[in-house]
C-alpha cells in the first residue's frame, strides 16, 4: 500500500530524474527559441554523448563527469560544421518561414537516421551501462540512491551555467536578443547567422552533456534518443522555449507525473505519460502552460 | 491534358496493373517483393495526400497503419467475427478513417513543427499503450497472431486494388472542387479562410481520406502476414520510408509518390538485403541530400531540366 515513505521517496526519485529532463530539453529548448527551428537529432545527440560517457569510461576509465569535458570540442566542432555548411544553407534557400521549419524538421530527421542506422551498425542494440557502484544515502529513512543525486546536482550546475552564460554575458545578452526580434539587433551591429551558430553548437554540447549525466545513472542504447526526444519535446511545451528556468521546471513537472503513474498506477504507463501530457497540453494550451511558445 | 495524352496514360496504368497482377505467378518470394512495393506506393500516397496536397507533414501518420491493423486484428481474434476477414479488415480501415477525422479535428489546429511533434506523440503513446495493455485485451507486447485470417494471395490482390484504386482517386480528386480547396489551404490557409473556406473541415475529411488507406494497408499487411505486434504496427520507420519516398519523388504530385516510392523500395530492399543495419542510414542519407539539392524531387527535378515537360507536372 501507499504509504508516507513510499510517497516521498516517489517524490525525491521524480524530482530527481526530473532535473536530468531539464538538463536533457535544455539544448532543443535553445535552438527551437533562438532559430524558430526543431532540431529532430537532438535525441541522437543526447544518445552520443551517453556513448561518449560509456566508452570513455570503458577505454580509458575517465569517470563520465569527466568525459563532460570532452563533450564540449566534440558538440562545439559538429554544431560549427553541421550549421555553418548544412543548415545555413537550407534556412537561406527556403522561402518563407514554414518551408524553413519544415525543410529543417526533414533535414534534422535524416541526421538523426544516419547517425541512429550508424550506431547501430557500430555498437549494436544491447542495453549497455557504466558500473559506477556507488553507495545509497539514507536521509532518515528515504533512500537516495548517489548515482543519480549526482547526475541531478549535475544537472542544475550545468543549467545555472547556461543561465549565467545568457544573462551575463554579451554573447549570451545578443543570443536573447536574437530571441526576441532577429532583424533589429542587426541595427546594434549583431549578426544573427553568427549567432545561430553559436546557439546550434551550445544546443548540440548540452545535448552531449546531457546524454553523459544519463549514462551515469541509465541503461546506454541507440534507441534511447528517440525516447528522450520525445520527453525533451514534452518538457519543453511545458516549460517554454529557450528559457533554463522553464526547461528545469518542465522537467520536474515531467519527472514527477511519471514517478506518480507508476506509483498511484502501473509503472508500465509511465512511458506514455510523457506523450499524453505533450499532446493535452498542445491541444489545449497550444502556448506552453507559461504561455511562452509563439 | 488532351485525350490522346490521358489514353496513353490509361494504357500505361492498365499496364502496371496487369504486370502486378501477373506477378504473383513467379512465386512466393516475388509475391511478397511486389506486394510490399504496391504497399509502399499505398503509403506514399496517402502522406502525399495529407503532406502534398494540405501541407501538413505528419510524423506519426503510422499510427494509423497501426490503428487499422489492430482493429482489425482484434475484431478478429476477440469478438468471434473472425470467419468474416473481409469485414474485420473493412472494420480497421474505417476505424482508422475514424480516428483519423477525429484527431485531424484536434491536430490540424497545429502548425508546421507542433504538427509534426503531436503526431510523433500520438503515434508513441498509441504504441507504448497498445504494448502494456492487458494481453486479454490486445495481445500486449506478445501481439495477436491470426493464422485464420492469413491469405497472402488474397491480401495481395486486394492491395493491389485498394492501391490502384486510391491512385484514380487521388487523380479525380485533385481535380475537383475538393482538391481545388486544399490546394488553397496549403497556400495560404488565412487568405483562404478569409475567402471563405471552411479549412478545419476540409483539413480533417483529407486527413480522414489519408488516413482511410492507411488504415487499409494496415489491415490489409494484417491478412498478408497473419500476425501483428505493437512494434511492426507502430514502426516509425515505415513513416521514414513513406516521407523519404514522397519526397524523392516529388511532393504534390501524383506521379511523383508513385515513382519514389517504386525506386527506393527496390535499392532499399537491396540495401536492406545485404547490410540490414544500414538501411536506416541509406534513408537519412536519401532525405538530407533530397532537402539540400531536390526538394521538388525527381518529377521537379524533370521539370527543371527538361522545358518541354514545363508546367505539365502537377
Amino acid at each position: 500500500m501507499i504509504d508516507l515513505l513510499g510517497l516521498t521517496e516517489t517524490t525525491v526519485n521524480g524530482l530527481l530524474i526530473g532535473g536530468v529532463y531539464g538538463l536533457a530539453a535544455l539544448g532543443l529548448s535553445l535552438i527551437w527559441g533562438v532559430m524558430k527551428v526543431v532540431n529532430l537529432a537532438h535525441g541522437v545527440f543526447i544518445m552520443l554523448g551517453a556513448y561518449l560517457g560509456y566508452g570513455m569510461y570503458h577505454v580509458l576509465g575517465l569517470h563520465p563527469l569527466f568525459s563532460m569535458l570532452l563533450a564540449i570540442p566534440i558538440g562545439a566542432g559538429i554544431g560549427i560544421i553541421l550549421y555553418r555548411y548544412l543548415i545555413n544553407r537550407i534556412l537561406e534557400v527556403a522561402t518563407n518561414e514554414l518551408e524553413q521549419e519544415m525543410m529543417c524538421l526533414l533535414f534534422t530527421f535524416g541526421i538523426s537516421m544516419i547517425i541512429y542506422g550508424a550506431a547501430l551498425n557500430i555498437w549494436g542494440s544491447d542495453l549497455r551501462g557504466v558500473p559506477t557502484l556507488m553507495p545509497t544515502i539514507f536521509l532518515g529513512d528515504i533512500a537516495i540512491p548517489s548515482s543519480r543525486l549526482i547526475a541531478f546536482i549535475a544537472a542544475l550546475v550545468l543549467g545555472g551555467l547556461l543561465y549565467l552564460f545568457l544573462k551575463k554575458t554579451m554573447i549570451g545578452k545578443a543570443i536573447r536578443a536574437v530571441t526576441q526580434n532577429r532583424n533589429y539587433v542587426m541595427l546594434d551591429g549583431i549578426d544573427p547567422v553568427k549567432i545561430f551558430q553559436i546557439s546550434f553548437s551550445i544546443g548540440l554540447t548540452y545535448a552531449l552533456m546531457a546524454g553523459v549525466v544519463i549514462s551515469l545513472t541509465y541503461p546506454v542504447t541507440p534507441i534511447m534518443g528517440v525516447y528522450y526526444l520525445l520527453k525533451c519535446f514534452t518538457v519543453v511545451v511545458l516549460g517554454g522555449l529557450g528559457n533554463p528556468f522553464g526547461a528545469f521546471l518542465g522537467g520536474l513537472i515531467l519527472g514527477l507525473a511519471e514517478s506518480y503513474t507508476s506509483l498511484f498506477a502501473t509503472y508500465a504507463l509511465s512511458p506514455a505519460v510523457a506523450f499524453i501530457t505533450l499532446l493535452l497540453i498542445l491541444i489545449f494550451r497550444p502556448g506552453g502552460i507559461l504561455g511562452t511558445l509563439r | 491534358m488532351n485525350l490522346k495524352n490521358r489514353l496513353w496514360w490509361g494504357l500505361i496504368f492498365l499496364g502496371c496493373i496487369t504486370f502486378f497482377a501477373w506477378a504473383p505467378h513467379t512465386g512466393f518470394k516475388t509475391t511478397t517483393y511486389f506486394f510490399l512495393m504496391i504497399k509502399y506506393i499505398c503509403l506514399a500516397m496517402s502522406f502525399n495526400l495529407i503532406a502534398g496536397y494540405v501541407g501538413y507533414i505528419s510524423f506519426g501518420h503510422v499510427a494509423f497503419y497501426g490503428i487499422g491493423g489492430y482493429v482489425a486484428a482484434i475484431l478478429a481474434s476477440k469478438t468471434g467475427l473472425g470467419a468474416y476477414s473481409y469485414l474485420c479488415l473493412l472494420s480497421g480501415a474505417v476505424g482508422a478513417a475514424a480516428a483519423g477525422y477525429l484527431l485531424g479535428r484536434v491536430l490540424l489546429r497545429l502548425r508546421g513543427a507542433y504538427f509534426a511533434i503531436a503526431t510523433i506523440a500520438c503515434n508513441e503513446a498509441l504504441r507504448v499503450i497498445m504494448f502494456n495493455l492487458p494481453e486479454e485485451f490486445s495481445g500486449g507486447s506478445f501481439g495477436i497472431p491470426l493464422p485464420a485470417v492469413r491469405n497472402p494471395m488474397a491480401a495481395y490482390y486486394l492491395m493491389l486494388a485498394v492501391t490502384s484504386g486510391s491512385v484514380v482517386m487521388i487523380y479525380y480528386l485533385v481535380r475537383s472542387k475538393f482538391g481545388v480547396t486544399l490546394k488553397a489551404i496549403r497556400e495560404d490557409e488565412d487568405a483562404a479562410m478569409a475567402m471563405g473556406i471552411n479549412a478545419p473541415k476540409y483539413k480533417a475529411w483529407a486527413f480522414s481520406l489519408s488516413t482511410l488507406m492507411m488504415g487499409m494497408a494496415g489491415a490489409i499487411d494484417l491478412m498478408f502476414i497473419g500476425y501483428i505486434y505493437p512494434e511492426a504496427a507502430f514502426f516509425i520507420e515505415i513513416n521514414v520510408e513513406m516521407i523519404a519516398m514522397t519526397m524523392l519523388g516529388g511532393i504534390g504530385t501524383i506521379l511523383g509518390p508513385i515513382i519514389g516510392s517504386v525506386i527506393l523500395f527496390i535499392v532499399a530492399d537491396f540495401i536492406w538485403a545485404r547490410w540490414p543495419l544500414s538501411h536506416l542510414i541509406l534513408l537519412g542519407f536519401v532525405l538530407g541530400v533530397l532537402v539540400m539539392f531536390m526538394r521538388r524531387g525527381i518529377l521537379g527535378l524533370a521539370e527543371d531540366k527538361i522545358p518541354a515537360l514545363r508546367g505539365k507536372i502537377k
